[in-house]
């Protein structure tokens, strides 16, 4: 049974992973009451769409290491299970789970928390595996395509972080169209500078192309990512809903800012 | 401390490869995962295909009055019955005698989530057994 007592330990150190990720949004109240009150079926759908990023994450840094396809999506449900686990017993020693409480809520205000804790239990194995935790995984050698994968999956997970709280709208209400503009190119120029420092698929994915093409490739890419989930995120929360365009067009890119700080750092994290 | 090559098995472990037999802890922890995750998607969906847009719908209930130091406590208890949650819900309390309003009192609560009920109470310095208390719901904003 050598190969179980392995997998609860990969269990126990996704739990810890669930954990530390997700505390910052099992700690923020927006998070709790989005919860109940968010559209359900942008609740479900949010739900659903977070298992086949778990199955990516799964093949780059999951957990274990996978052998096949079947693999990954038995550690993708796995790590569902931790991190419905996880935010039901972080949200009960907090007191924001009451008995009494009706089902519909707590459902929602767990299922909610969920999503980044089965995540940050996905992550685990890279960030918390001492030696013998499996070493290294896949993401070194990713292609083009799963580069992009993991830059969308920094963004999700940083952007989420700060994505509930009432002051991405208030941010957006104090600026101007041009702080806008200049928050834009902070973020090109930060996501540009983080990309080329940091490395992707270290230098070798970079040796040959120059700044232009790095700053093509990826910087632009991987900022139109950062906005793309930016909206995706503020939709479903319910952050834009009723908001003009200009408004609209406001909140993403304060969103965005540090969604492309996580694309750009999703070497780090993942 | 020895490196170990990336794909090789390692001695002890369980091979790479399509011959790894999945050890049973791994199917139950997947189809907890899997129960877990389709039993909220399908139970949120129908808590959305049964809400069909009604507006919610608040009650107040008196639950005790208590002594407390120079006033009297009226604790309450709002509830919503309808589908959609209601923020900052406006609650005015009224001590009304035969000659008018003895007293007022307002409380805001942040949330009544469909479904849910929330807690408080008004402080009044008249004893509201000697009067007729009148709770009403004042108004309340979409969150």
């Amino acid at each position: 049974m050598e190969g179980s007592r392995e997998y609860a330990l990969a269990l126990a150190r996704a739990s810890a992973g669930a954990v530390l990720f997700a505390f910052p949004l099992l700690m923020t109240m927006e998070m709790w009451f989005l919860g109940f009150y968010m559209d359900r079926y942008r609740l479900a759908l949010f739900l659903v769409l977070n298992l086949p990023l778990l199955i990516g994450l799964s093949y780059y840094a999951g957990f274990e290491r996978t052998a096949d396809w079947r693999d990954d999506v038995l550690d993708a449900l796995s790590a569902l299970a931790v991190g419905f686990v996880a935010s039901a017993a972080m949200l009960g020693l907090f007191g924001v789970l009451k008995p009494g409480m009706p089902l519909q809520e707590a459902v929602g205000k767990i299922a909610l928390q969920a999503v980044p804790a089965s995540m940050g239990a996905m992550l685990a194995r890279k960030q918390l595996a001492g030696d013998g935790g499996g070493g290294e995984g896949r993401e070194e050698a990713a292609s083009y395509g799963g580069e992009l994968f993991l830059m969308t999956v920094g963004a999700i997970f940083v952007g989420f972080n700060v994505a509930p709280t009432e002051e991405i709208a208030l941010i957006a209400f104090q600026m101007t169209s041009w702080h806008a503009v200049l928050l834009a190119l902070a973020s090109l120029l930060a996501l540009h500078a983080l990309v080329y420092t940091v490395g992707f698929g270290g230098q070798e994915s970079r040796g040959g192309h120059g700044l232009v093409s790095v700053f093509l490739r990826f910087t632009l890419v991987g900022y139109g990512i950062a906005l793309i989930v930016s909206l995706y995120v503020l939709w479903t929360f319910g952050r834009i809903d009723g908001a003009g365009i200009s408004t609209t067009a406001m909140t993403v890119v304060v969103l965005a800012f540090p969604a492309a700080l996580g694309a750009a750092t999703a070497r780090l994290i993942v | 401390m020895t490196a170990k090559p990336r794909s090789a098995p390692r001695p002890g472990g369980r091979p790479v490869g399509r011959a790894r037999k999945i050890p049973l802890i791994e199917w139950l922890a997947a189809g907890t995962g899997l129960v877990l995750v389709g039993g909220s998607v399908i139970f949120i969906l129908l808590e959305g295909v049964r809400s069909l847009d009604e507006p919610p719908r608040l009650a107040i209930d008196a639950e005790a009055v208590v002594r407390s130091g120079e006033g009297y406590l009226v604790l309450f208890r709002v509830s919503n019955a309808g589908s959609a949650t209601a923020a900052q819900v406006e609650i005015e309390g009224r001590l009304v005698s035969g000659a008018g309003t003895i007293e007022t009192g307002q409380v805001t609560i942040d949330y009544v989530p469909a479904g849910s009920e929330r807690r408080g109470g008004f402080v009044f310095d008249h004893d509201p057994e000697a009067y007729r208390l009148d709770l009403r719901v004042t108004g309340y904003a979409e969150p």
